[in-house]
Protein backbone atom coordinates (compact mmCIF):
# COMPACT_ATOMS: atom_id res chain seq x y z
CA UNK A 1 0.00 0.00 0.00
CA UNK A 2 2.62 2.47 1.15
CA UNK A 3 5.00 1.29 -1.56
CA UNK A 4 2.44 1.97 -4.28
CA UNK A 5 1.72 5.42 -2.83
CA UNK A 6 5.45 6.16 -2.90
CA UNK A 7 5.64 4.97 -6.48
CA UNK A 8 2.76 7.25 -7.49
CA UNK A 9 4.44 10.19 -5.74
CA UNK A 10 7.67 9.31 -7.51
CA UNK A 11 5.94 9.18 -10.86
CA UNK A 12 4.19 12.51 -10.29
CA UNK A 13 7.39 14.22 -9.15
CA UNK A 14 9.29 12.81 -12.10
CA UNK A 15 6.73 14.00 -14.55
CA UNK A 16 6.21 17.46 -13.11
CA UNK A 17 9.09 18.89 -11.10
CA UNK A 18 12.39 20.07 -12.42
CA UNK A 19 14.40 18.81 -9.43
CA UNK A 20 13.42 15.24 -10.13
CA UNK A 21 14.37 15.64 -13.74
CA UNK A 22 17.76 16.91 -12.61
CA UNK A 23 18.12 14.01 -10.22
CA UNK A 24 17.27 11.61 -12.97
CA UNK A 25 20.05 13.17 -15.02
CA UNK A 26 22.46 12.97 -12.09
CA UNK A 27 22.01 9.21 -12.00
CA UNK A 28 19.92 8.66 -8.89
CA UNK A 29 17.20 6.08 -8.84
CA UNK A 30 13.87 7.98 -8.93
CA UNK A 31 12.57 6.09 -5.90
CA UNK A 32 15.74 7.01 -3.97
CA UNK A 33 15.43 10.65 -5.01
CA UNK A 34 11.81 10.71 -3.88
CA UNK A 35 12.68 9.11 -0.56
CA UNK A 36 15.35 11.79 -0.01
CA UNK A 37 13.04 14.65 -0.92
CA UNK A 38 10.17 13.40 1.21
CA UNK A 39 12.44 12.98 4.22
CA UNK A 40 12.04 9.21 4.56
CA UNK A 41 15.80 8.70 4.41
CA UNK A 42 18.71 10.94 5.27
CA UNK A 43 22.48 11.13 5.21
CA UNK A 44 24.14 9.82 8.34
CA UNK A 45 27.39 11.32 9.57
CA UNK A 46 29.20 8.01 9.04
CA UNK A 47 28.81 8.14 5.25
CA UNK A 48 25.79 5.90 4.86
CA UNK A 49 22.07 6.41 4.41
CA UNK A 50 19.75 6.08 7.41
CA UNK A 51 16.04 5.82 8.01
CA UNK A 52 14.45 8.97 9.42
CA UNK A 53 11.12 7.16 9.93
CA UNK A 54 10.51 3.40 10.15
CA UNK A 55 10.89 2.34 6.52
CA UNK A 56 8.60 0.39 4.26
CA UNK A 57 10.07 -2.79 2.86
CA UNK A 58 10.73 -1.09 -0.49
CA UNK A 59 12.58 1.84 1.11
CA UNK A 60 14.53 -0.52 3.34
CA UNK A 61 15.64 -2.61 0.37
CA UNK A 62 16.56 0.52 -1.58
CA UNK A 63 18.66 2.00 1.22
CA UNK A 64 20.37 -1.29 2.08
CA UNK A 65 21.27 -1.76 -1.58
CA UNK A 66 22.76 1.74 -1.81
CA UNK A 67 24.65 1.33 1.46
CA UNK A 68 26.19 -1.93 0.27
CA UNK A 69 27.30 -0.22 -2.94
CA UNK A 70 28.66 2.72 -0.95
CA UNK A 71 30.64 0.40 1.27
CA UNK A 72 32.08 -1.26 -1.82
CA UNK A 73 33.34 2.01 -3.31
CA UNK A 74 34.58 3.22 0.12
CA UNK A 75 36.52 -0.01 0.55
CA UNK A 76 38.12 0.27 -2.87
CA UNK A 77 39.10 3.91 -2.40
CA UNK A 78 40.28 3.39 1.18
CA UNK A 79 42.61 0.64 0.02
CA UNK A 80 44.03 2.92 -2.68
CA UNK A 81 44.71 5.65 -0.10
CA UNK A 82 45.99 3.60 2.82
CA UNK A 83 42.97 4.46 4.94
CA UNK A 84 40.38 2.36 6.71
CA UNK A 85 36.91 1.93 5.27
CA UNK A 86 35.49 3.86 8.26
CA UNK A 87 37.81 6.79 7.64
CA UNK A 88 36.91 6.89 3.98
CA UNK A 89 33.20 6.62 4.79
CA UNK A 90 33.36 9.35 7.43
CA UNK A 91 35.24 11.73 5.18
CA UNK A 92 32.83 11.17 2.32
CA UNK A 93 29.92 11.50 4.75
CA UNK A 94 31.19 14.97 5.76
CA UNK A 95 31.22 15.97 2.12
CA UNK A 96 27.86 14.38 1.36
CA UNK A 97 26.15 16.33 4.15
CA UNK A 98 27.96 19.58 3.48
CA UNK A 99 27.84 19.59 -0.32
CA UNK A 100 25.29 17.09 -1.54
CA UNK A 101 22.25 17.62 0.68
CA UNK A 102 19.89 20.33 -0.55
CA UNK A 103 17.34 22.30 1.46
CA UNK A 104 14.54 20.06 2.67
CA UNK A 105 16.60 16.87 2.82
CA UNK A 106 17.45 15.15 6.10
CA UNK A 107 20.85 14.63 7.66
CA UNK A 108 22.02 13.29 10.98
CA UNK A 109 23.78 15.60 13.42
CA UNK A 110 26.71 14.34 15.55
CA UNK A 111 24.27 13.88 18.45
CA UNK A 112 22.30 11.39 16.33
CA UNK A 113 19.22 13.58 15.78
CA UNK A 114 17.76 14.05 12.32
CA UNK A 115 17.72 17.59 11.02
CA UNK A 116 16.29 19.11 7.87
CA UNK A 117 18.83 20.90 5.76
CA UNK A 118 18.18 24.61 5.19
CA UNK A 119 20.27 27.56 4.10
CA UNK A 120 22.38 27.55 7.28
CA UNK A 121 25.55 25.44 7.34
CA UNK A 122 24.93 21.88 8.55
CA UNK A 123 26.14 20.50 11.89
CA UNK A 124 29.05 18.27 10.90
CA UNK A 125 31.01 15.71 12.88
CA UNK A 126 33.83 17.34 14.87
CA UNK A 127 36.34 15.17 13.01
CA UNK A 128 35.32 16.52 9.61
CA UNK A 129 38.11 18.66 8.11
CA UNK A 130 36.92 22.24 7.87
CA UNK B 1 -1.50 -57.28 101.34
CA UNK B 2 -0.78 -55.30 98.36
CA UNK B 3 -3.63 -54.74 95.93
CA UNK B 4 -3.34 -56.43 92.52
CA UNK B 5 -3.44 -53.97 89.66
CA UNK B 6 -5.27 -54.95 86.57
CA UNK B 7 -3.52 -54.00 83.38
CA UNK B 8 -6.25 -51.71 82.13
CA UNK B 9 -7.50 -50.45 85.41
CA UNK B 10 -4.83 -48.81 87.44
CA UNK B 11 -1.40 -47.57 86.56
CA UNK B 12 1.13 -45.39 88.26
CA UNK B 13 0.32 -41.86 87.33
CA UNK B 14 3.73 -40.98 85.89
CA UNK B 15 4.00 -43.90 83.43
CA UNK B 16 0.43 -43.32 82.42
CA UNK B 17 1.29 -39.77 81.44
CA UNK B 18 4.25 -40.80 79.35
CA UNK B 19 2.51 -43.68 77.53
CA UNK B 20 -0.33 -41.61 76.11
CA UNK B 21 0.47 -40.33 72.59
CA UNK B 22 -0.43 -36.71 73.37
CA UNK B 23 0.05 -36.66 77.08
CA UNK B 24 0.98 -33.70 79.17
CA UNK B 25 4.19 -35.40 80.18
CA UNK B 26 5.30 -35.76 76.58
CA UNK B 27 4.46 -32.17 75.85
CA UNK B 28 6.65 -31.10 78.75
CA UNK B 29 9.40 -33.39 77.51
CA UNK B 30 9.22 -31.92 74.02
CA UNK B 31 9.27 -28.42 75.43
CA UNK B 32 12.34 -29.31 77.45
CA UNK B 33 14.09 -30.79 74.40
CA UNK B 34 13.20 -27.75 72.37
CA UNK B 35 14.71 -25.48 74.98
CA UNK B 36 17.86 -27.59 74.93
CA UNK B 37 18.33 -27.74 71.18
CA UNK B 38 16.91 -24.39 70.04
CA UNK B 39 19.50 -22.19 71.65
CA UNK B 40 21.33 -19.73 69.44
CA UNK B 41 24.68 -21.06 70.63
CA UNK B 42 23.99 -24.78 70.34
CA UNK B 43 26.64 -26.99 68.85
CA UNK B 44 25.19 -27.37 65.34
CA UNK B 45 24.61 -23.67 64.89
CA UNK B 46 28.02 -22.83 66.27
CA UNK B 47 29.66 -25.10 63.73
CA UNK B 48 27.53 -23.86 60.86
CA UNK B 49 28.53 -20.30 61.70
CA UNK B 50 32.12 -21.35 61.68
CA UNK B 51 31.65 -22.92 58.25
CA UNK B 52 30.02 -19.76 56.91
CA UNK B 53 32.93 -17.62 58.09
CA UNK B 54 35.40 -20.11 56.65
CA UNK B 55 33.80 -20.69 53.28
CA UNK B 56 32.28 -17.31 52.35
CA UNK B 57 35.65 -15.72 51.34
CA UNK B 58 36.63 -18.96 49.62
CA UNK B 59 33.40 -19.10 47.59
CA UNK B 60 33.63 -15.42 46.76
CA UNK B 61 37.14 -15.83 45.40
CA UNK B 62 36.05 -18.85 43.36
CA UNK B 63 33.09 -16.93 41.92
CA UNK B 64 35.08 -13.83 41.01
CA UNK B 65 37.61 -16.10 39.37
CA UNK B 66 34.84 -17.38 37.11
CA UNK B 67 33.46 -13.92 36.29
CA UNK B 68 36.84 -12.54 35.28
CA UNK B 69 36.86 -14.76 32.21
CA UNK B 70 34.15 -12.71 30.46
CA UNK B 71 35.29 -9.12 29.94
CA UNK B 72 37.50 -8.53 26.90
CA UNK B 73 35.55 -5.51 25.58
CA UNK B 74 38.01 -2.80 26.57
CA UNK B 75 40.43 -3.22 23.62
CA UNK B 76 37.49 -2.95 21.19
CA UNK B 77 36.60 0.50 22.54
CA UNK B 78 40.19 1.62 22.13
CA UNK B 79 40.23 0.29 18.58
CA UNK B 80 37.10 2.26 17.75
CA UNK B 81 38.71 5.40 19.07
CA UNK B 82 41.84 5.04 16.98
CA UNK B 83 39.92 3.82 13.91
CA UNK B 84 39.55 7.41 12.65
CA UNK B 85 42.90 9.15 12.20
CA UNK B 86 42.52 12.87 11.76
CA UNK B 87 45.47 13.36 9.40
CA UNK B 88 44.11 10.62 7.14
CA UNK B 89 40.77 12.44 6.98
CA UNK B 90 42.54 15.54 5.65
CA UNK B 91 44.37 13.44 3.11
CA UNK B 92 41.12 11.84 1.90
CA UNK B 93 39.59 15.10 0.67
CA UNK B 94 40.29 14.59 -3.06
CA UNK B 95 39.52 10.87 -2.85
CA UNK B 96 36.08 11.50 -1.35
CA UNK B 97 35.38 14.07 -4.08
CA UNK B 98 36.34 11.54 -6.72
CA UNK B 99 34.23 8.78 -5.16
CA UNK B 100 31.12 10.94 -5.20
CA UNK B 101 31.64 12.12 -8.77
CA UNK B 102 32.41 8.69 -10.16
CA UNK B 103 29.45 6.96 -8.51
CA UNK B 104 26.45 9.24 -9.01
CA UNK B 105 23.95 6.42 -8.56
CA UNK B 106 24.77 5.63 -4.94
CA UNK B 107 25.18 9.14 -3.46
Amino acid sequence: MRDSVEMIIAALLLGTTATSAMAFQSGRDPAYQTARESGLVGEKSDGYLGFVVPPSSAVRALVEDINIKRKAVYSKEALANGATVEEMALRTGCRLIAERTVAGEKYQTPSGAWKTRDDSPPQLDARCPQ
Amino acid sequence: MEPVHHRNQLKPKKSHQMNEPFSKGKANMAQYQHQLTNRTDNAIRRHMRKMIFLYTPLMASVLTGCVQVTAPDKPIVINLNIAIRQEILYKLGPASQKVIENNPGVF
